[in-house]
């Protein structure tokens, strides 16, 4: 699962594209804050940013180039929050 | 317009007439071409009253004889075989010399009366009852009036343009020279405003730029600009109204706003990019953020000027205009910036980060200017930093200290003169001098040499000066200047463009009223420098009253009382001095023993006198009046009135002595009425001193010594009048402003508290609007008065987001103290740069010098005064004022509500 701030939506599914990633559910206009810093995003006059989400399920081949691409995102600009969370999944309906 | 020639003089008018009127006349838009001054050629038929006598011939049988003898009629139509024939009759005169051949009579011995025997027929011109004189020169003026809704710049241009060409056809000694073009005035201030505009943009960008430092998003919000004033052009020919100077001044005062929603946009996006969003995304989520604040902040500014549009009378024409194109303008500006910033920044702001790794290297002006800007605004910012939180920790002493400010400028309201609207500088003097009553237009010429001879010596800056006296014939007169009796002597002195003289007409007019002062014919004498929006002298009082000595008095005593009166000018009345008259009194019992009655006697003597029109002699198709009067060597005194001899039904001569008295009497040369009853106007000009001085001086007069009695009723009219009556609407405008605003800033915060808070700026706007009209010596005028309304709603604005931006803080978990002092640093910057383009806009509107810069001037001076004192108090007093009002109530924090 990726979060991050709505404005990168764009670049992140082009970063699929690139690693021929097709299959991925993206949750939209998210609310939330982060662990220890950053700021909130709830979409409000005070805090005015959104978040959005990506579920997405790659073999493991594929895993760790994705993990070091959005590693090297996040690099770029830390302000923009985003996270990633990676965990073991059975397909049971194909 | 005015003609002047040496050897054609006495054809001057007929050929003026004939060569410039009539093609003048056709030019489209032209109303009316009256002309003024010089010879009329008219037949005179001068009867020797001791002929007709022995003849016993009336000057109604000469009249009839001549008419009777002068026709074409047709007759009808003859048919002779094929050939059709129109029948007709034509004795029309064909030289002047068979009009003495005239048959008046056929006595009763068989001889036969002409006319010859008992008048002195001569082609001649007609006695003058008007003479012009322009710079020195006996002339015929030409005033053309332009059609109602016709433009008067288009139509002088058209009347100018054909001026050369239809010159060319007239006598080589005839001049023609422009004594007054109004249309001059109008091209000039255009001219002036669209400088004064051209400035403003180039100063709101020049801030904009020295604020962000980056070309491109400088041209971004620079793009609001042309976008909003289409919109206004557009806005302007739906309604159908045109380039005037209301729309151009309309459009520096909306200058400086348009920016700010911009700014505001394309910061939020910059923020975006700065932290690597790409420029797309970065435009839509960064303007989704703020969008909803900017339409709020825009609904302060509609709220304010909305009202504008409702405003009726005078200041309803010049500021319903002005409130419309206002709102137009700044709805379409933020319509901009919600579509079109985002849209540019989205194609433009790419080249960010380039511009970072060249600051690195470059050592070009730019990042000299970059480092200097950026340091002077940082130094900036953390003094006023530090300023906050001083003032933070001494709330009541800033309290105290800004409320005694507010208290000691109201000390200064005294010091504030009013007006209604500015006089505005056109470089047009009008000089009215009475003569003594009872003198032919000819022997005012020494006089008028006179004048022109103290224009010629100490007023370097006349262009044309143009003179007229005697009655107007038809039409009013020429130049605007409405002189009515033989004995008023007007004179009209056109200056040259106010850029290339020192002395403002108004002070070159003190210079001609102190030297008029040594004319000794001169009964009464007045200099005025009609300008400016107001119609007709600053003041005006009624004095309505059917007795007309009793109110004459009271005229006289006001008269007399306003002279007293510092920087009063030209105090006059409207009844003007009495001229004399010779009344002839009839005996009705009299007249009707002889079968006479007033009627036929009047006309009877209206004829030797005045003279009969009785017939026209047409000479190449043009038409002269025939004349029937008495010699005027008969018509000298009243003993020559006493002698005339009006005929009875069976013949005889009556003496007009012997039908009743003829005596001398004074009349009023005109009186006028205000509802049904007679009044008489009092009315004089200013030089620099206020409306509201003059007004109290007359009331407390009025009050204390002047006694009124029963029936007489004075009211102020004109100017003040007008005045009062816009200052009490101004004064409700003012009021529903400040409503208005709150109600929106209501809305917006979800508070009453807040708002309440935010308009603490407003009273410090009023104490720089004071302060500024004291310190440039402007009067309160209308505009000032508009330009405090329109602070309103700008001053709230800055007050809005510096409250807006601690409201945030606190939100986002910040104490009281560093939510104000955070907020105060951060915002420091967004509210220097709106305050300085809407200053910087008006900026060259106050200092303009150009002609018709007076008018919006003063609107200027109180919006920068306003603006500036309040911006400067708004920042430390409202952060103070919010930590006081919300020390005691635990900000509630709620992340998800926000």
């Amino acid at each position: 699962m990726i979060i991050f701030n709505q404005a990168w939506s764009e670049e992140i599914v082009a970063l699929f594209d690139e690693l021929g990633i097709r299959g991925f559910t993206k949750l939209n206009d998210l609310q939330g804050r982060g662990s220890d810093k950053g700021e909130p995003r709830m979409g409000t006059h005070t805090w005015p940013a959104l978040n959005n989400a990506i579920y997405t399920f790659v073999s493991a081949e594929q895993a760790p180039k994705l993990i070091e691409a959005l590693n090297k995102l996040n690099k770029q600009s830390e302000e923009q929050g985003l996270k990633a969370f990676c965990w073991d999944a059975e397909v049971v309906v194909p | 317009m005015a003609a002047t020639a040496d050897e054609s003089y006495p054809n001057l008018r007929q050929i003026l007439e004939d060569q410039l009127v009539t093609p003048l006349n056709r030019i489209p838009g032209v109303g009316a071409v009256n002309i003024q001054g010089g010879p009329v050629r008219e037949i005179q038929v001068s009867v020797d009253p001791q002929r007709l006598a022995a003849y016993g011939v009336t000057i109604n049988q000469i009249g009839q004889a001549l008419s009777n003898e002068n026709v074409v009629i047709p007759a009808g139509e003859l048919e002779v075989g094929e050939q059709q024939y129109n029948v007709r009759i034509d004795t029309e005169f064909t030289t002047v010399g068979e009009i003495g051949q005239i048959i008046v009579k056929n006595t009763s011995e068989g001889g036969v009366v002409r006319i010859g025997d008992v008048a002195v027929v001569r082609d001649a011109i007609d006695e003058e009852n008007r003479i012009e004189v322009v710079n020195s020169e006996r002339a015929v003026t030409l005033a053309v009036q332009k059609q109602n809704n016709a433009n008067t710049v288009q139509v002088a241009e058209a009347v100018l343009a054909r001026i050369p060409a239809l010159s060319k056809s007239l006598p080589p000694d005839v001049e023609i020279a422009t004594v007054v073009d109004t249309s001059d005035f109008i091209i000039n201030s255009i001219d002036n405003l669209s400088e004064v505009l051209i400035y403003a943009v180039i100063f709101v960008v020049l801030v904009v730029f020295i604020f962000l430092r980056r070309w491109r998003a400088t041209f971004i919000i620079a793009l609001t600009i042309p976008v909003s004033l289409i919109a206004a052009f557009i806005y302007l020919s739906i309604t159908g109204n045109t380039l005037n100077l209301i729309l151009l001044s309309s459009l520096s005062i909306a200058l400086g706003m348009v920016v700010d929603d911009a700014i505001v946009v394309l910061e939020n996006i910059a923020t975006y990019v700065d932290r690597g969003t790409n420029p797309r995304e970065a435009a839509l989520y960064g303007t989704n953020e703020v969008g909803v604040a900017v339409i709020a902040t825009t609904l302060t500014v509609v709220a304010v000027f909305l009202p504008l549009t409702f405003l009726t009378g005078l200041t309803g024409i010049w500021f319903g205009q002005l409130g419309s194109i206002v709102v137009v303008t700044i709805v379409v500006s933020t319509l901009a910036a919600l579509t079109l910033i985002p849209m540019m920044s989205s194609q433009l702001l790419k080249v960010q980060r380039s511009f970072h790794d060249k600051s690195k290297s470059g050592k070009s002006l730019r990042h000299k200017l970059n480092r200097r800007v950026e340091g002077a605004l940082s130094s900036l910012g953390n003094g006023y930093k530090k300023l906050l939180g001083w003032s933070l920790n001494h709330k009541l002493i800033v309290t105290a200290i800004a409320f005694a400010m507010f208290v000691g400028s109201l000390l200064l309201v005294p010091r504030v003169g009013t007006e209604f609207m500015p006089q505005s500088d056109n470089g047009r003097l009008m000089v009215t001098i009475e003569l003594p009553t009872g003198r032919s237009p000819e022997s005012a010429l020494a006089t008028i040499n006179k004048v022109e001879q103290i224009f010629f010596e100490k007023v370097p800056e006349l262009r044309v000066i143009s003179s007229g006296i005697g009655s107007s014939t038809g039409g009013g007169s020429a130049l605007g200047s409405a002189s009515t009796g033989p004995n008023t002597l007007d004179v009209t002195a056109s200056l040259v463009p106010v850029s290339e003289r020192e002395r403002s007409v108004f002070e070159i007019a003190e210079v001609v009223r102190a030297e008029l002062a040594d004319i000794p014919e001169a009964i009464q004498y007045s200099v005025s420098t009609q300008g400016g929006a107001g119609a007709g002298p600053p003041v005006a009082i009624n004095i309505v009253g059917n007795n007309m000595e009793q109110t004459s008095e009271i005229a006289a005593q006001l008269i007399e009382k306003l002279q007293q009166i510092e920087g009063v000018r030209n105090a006059d009345e409207s009844r003007g001095d009495p001229q004399p008259a010779l009344e002839i009194e009839l005996d009705r019992d009299r007249l009707a023993a002889l079968g006479l009655n007033s009627g036929v006697v009047g006309q009877s003597i209206r004829n030797m006198i005045a003279g009969l029109t009785a017939t026209e002699f047409r000479e190449e198709g043009e038409e002269f009046d025939i004349v029937v009067q008495y010699q005027d060597v008969f018509r000298q005194n009243i003993d020559d009135i006493r002698r005339m001899a009006v005929a009875t039904p069976n013949g005889e001569l009556v003496e007009v002595g012997s039908l009743g008295e003829v005596e001398e009497i004074y009349t009023p040369p005109k009186i006028e009425r205000i509802g049904r009853e007679r009044s008489i106007q009092v009315t004089a000009d200013l030089f620099e001193t206020p409306l509201n001085v003059v007004i109290e001086e007359v009331n407390d007069f009025i009050a204390n010594e002047l006694d009124v009695p029963p029936g007489v009723e004075i009211a102020f009219a004109g100017d003040i009048e007008e005045q009062q009556d816009a200052f009490e609407d101004l004064f409700l405008l003012l009021g529903l402003s400040i409503i208005l605003v709150y109600i929106v800033m209501a809305a917006q915060f979800e508070s009453l508290k807040d708002p309440f808070i935010i308009m603490f700026s407003l009273p410090f706007a009023f104490t720089g609007v004071l302060l500024a009209l004291v310190v440039t010596n402007t009067k309160l005028s209308v505009i000032a008065f508009i330009g405090g309304i329109i602070l309103v709603g700008i001053v709230v604005k800055n007050a809005i987001v510096l409250v807006d931006f601690i409201q945030l803080l606190r939100g986002r978990g910040l104490s009281l103290f560093d939510a104000i002092v955070e907020s105060g640093a951060s915002r420091l910057r967004p509210v220097l740069m709106t305050t300085l383009t809407t200053l910087l806009a008006m900026f060259p509107l106050a200092v303009s010098q150009g002609e018709g810069s007076e008018t919006w001037k003063p609107m200027a001076v109180a919006v920068i005064g306003g603006l500036t004192f309040s911006t400067l108090i708004t920042l430390v007093l409202v952060p103070v004022l919010y930590a006081f009002f919300h020390r005691k109530r635990k900000h509630k924090v709620s992340l998800l509500t926000g």
